[in-house]
């Protein structure tokens, strides 16, 4: 069973991983800006901007699922790795930028101004002293990324359909006429176990002890 | 170009945190101040006077609405705050906690290249200034709130060639034997480095006890830069006087009775002040309740009181009494009886300031 799954797990982790990093890197390079700087177009102010971020997770899946279909298949990404990337980046970026926005705006903006003062240029207060402060919250957003990357059946089933399985889609695909519970429960067990050790490796990241004491 | 040791000059420097309003309000009216190279310079006001913007401006953290800021003739307007080399301090503790306390101390130098025995040797410098040596390998984030003051502290005093520190109320966390030896420590500093010390506070025992001069501000405007001593006799508007000094001065409603003698209570009271130039009749006479004193043979500025409160503060005594409506506050020794009900009280002509429109009349 394990060799069945095993090139399944693989290509699940290799999606879930690439999409959940390219999503943490310009998620939070966007809520930094998002949090420090004031935008301003027109009507659009900084709030509105992670609004559209958000937005993207408002809207039922199915309602994506035609476009993406048809923006994959134009470019010639359909049933491909990359192009499930491209979609699962869509789709958990959101996520990243959400979580990351809430955790730098409690992240005092005394700690950037000391670093400037300290004589840091802007990018690398941000990468020597904001990004190293915010590790808790770049675990926590990183693991939603991952979770719902891993667990996603709706887009890998209907994106992919023989030259990319993932896992999900692969232990439904284990269903016949007569139920093999047995290779079922397997298979569904061997499926949350990543999930299950990821939770039990990041759980002390997630307390917010890391950051409280940078200012008072 | 880094400047350092630096004179700073802030020439109509004003700014306004919302500057597309049609009626903007201002955090810091139109003013020009130039701040000399090695000096200690304390800016006292209430909170929200402009106290902390102005800080910011000089360290470049705010870029004014109108104005330059000048080191050394230099326009720095437009620089960023790490190409003006200048620390700052500010209230709260700001702790890089990821790192040791050597790291937070050291991370200023290594910012800007300087060798690794340099900023060994300024490190140990600065810790043992503060008494932080002993925790040095320590990570940051478990020491106490006014540890980590010290740090950064630290980090505002490691650098010696800064064009001057900037200081926000620093000393706020840090209990009163440690802040008193910090002030000297400060003071220290100063004379030895010739560091420019700008330090923002809103207790005036703190200011004066610290600083060269010293800098009054209310509601984002600069109301007196004098010497503490010219503060607390001469105080230039009756805000400096209300604000400097504890009790605040004595102020009260008063008028014009000759070339140099105002009337207030029925009670003729002679000034030094020439008054014969003054249209408006109604004026204000303060005067600070150290130079009111229990009469004993003077003839003239003799106020009778009724004796409402005496409070003893263990080295003085503070009795207040009313004058008809008016109350007045008189610090005395403490080993004086005060046993009557009613006192006369000697109001000193050459220590009595007289506000007309509430700005001293000289």
């Amino acid at each position: 069973m394990g060799w069945i799954l095993l090139s399944h797990i693989l290509t699940a982790f290799f999606v879930t991983c690439t999409a959940s990093l390219i999503s943490i890197v310009l998620g939070t390079l966007a809520a930094y800006a998002l949090s420090r700087f004031t935008f301003k177009a027109g009507f659009v102010r900084n709030n509105d901007i992670t609004f559209f971020f958000i937005s993207q997770r408002i809207m039922p899946p199915i309602v994506l699922s035609i476009p993406f279909f048809i923006f994959l298949s134009t470019i010639g990404l359909l049933d491909s790795l990359i192009g499930l990337v491209v979609v699962y980046i869509v789709l958990l970026m959101p996520i990243a930028v959400w979580i990351m926005v809430d955790f730098f705006n409690r992240v005092p903006k005394e700690l950037d101004e000391t670093a400037l003062i300290d004589g840091c240029n802007p990018y690398q207060a941000f990468y020597k002293v904001v990004l190293p402060n915010s590790i808790p919250g770049l675990i926590v957003a990183g693991m939603f990324c991952i979770i719902f990357g891993w667990i996603d059946f709706f887009f890998a089933f209907i994106l992919t359909f023989t030259e990319v399985q993932l896992l999900p889609v692969k232990v439904v695909a284990l269903n016949s006429s007569i139920t093999p519970w047995w290779s079922l429960s397997a298979s569904a067990l061997i499926s949350v176990a990543p999930l299950i050790i990821v939770a039990f490796v990041v759980e002390r990241y997630l307390s917010k002890g890391n950051l409280s004491g940078a200012l008072k | 170009m880094e400047y350092t040791m630096a004179k700073i000059e802030l020439s109509n420097i004003s700014h306004t945190y919302n500057p597309n309003d049609n009626n903007p309000t201002y955090a810091l009216n139109p003013f020009s101040m130039t701040w000399e190279n090695g000096k200690r310079y304390a800016i006292l006001g209430p909170s929200g006077c402009g106290k902390t913007t102005m800080l910011n401006i000089v360290s470049g953290l705010v870029r004014p609405s109108k104005g330059n800021i000048l080191f050394d003739e230099n326009d720095v307007t437009d620089l960023i705050t790490e190409e003006r080399n200048i620390a700052q301090v500010f209230q709260f503790p700001v702790i890089y906690n990821t790192m040791t306390v050597y790291d937070n101390l050291a991370f200023p130098l290594r910012c800007r290249n300087f060798t690794t025995q340099k900023i060994e040797e300024r490190v140990k410098s600065v810790s043992d200034t503060l008494r932080l040596s002993s925790f040095l390998n320590s990570p940051a984030r478990k020491l106490t709130a006014d540890q980590k003051q010290l740090i950064s502290l630290g980090r505002g005093l490691v650098r010696e060639d800064v064009a001057g520190v900037l200081m926000d109320e620093p000393l706020t966390v840090i209990d009163p034997d440690l802040k008193f030896r910090l002030r000297r420590n400060l003071k220290e500093i100063n004379e030895q480095y010739k560091t420019t010390l700008v330090y923002v506070t809103h207790d005036q025992n703190e200011a004066m006890t610290f600083a060269d001069n010293i800098i009054v501000m209310d509601q984002g405007q600069i109301v007196q830069v004098g010497l503490p001593k010219e503060l607390f006799e001469k105080p230039r508007t009756t805000f400096v006087g209300y604000f400097i000094g504890s009790p605040a001065m004595n102020l009260f409603n008063s008028e014009i009775f000759s070339d140099n003698s105002i009337k207030f209570n029925n009670d003729t009271i002679k000034t030094k002040t020439d008054l014969s130039k003054i249209k408006d009749k109604n004026v204000k006479l303060g005067i600070r309740s150290e130079f009111i004193k229990i009469a004993t043979d003077q003839k003239e500025n003799i106020v009778r009181v009724k004796v409402t409160r005496v409070e003893d503060f263990g080295n003085f005594k503070l009795i207040t009494g009313k004058a008809g409506d008016l109350e007045i506050k008189s610090k005395v020794e403490r080993e004086i009886p005060i046993s009557t009900e009613e006192l006369k009280l000697h109001l000193p002509a050459e220590k009595c300031c007289i506000y007309s429109n509430e700005m001293l009349v000289n």
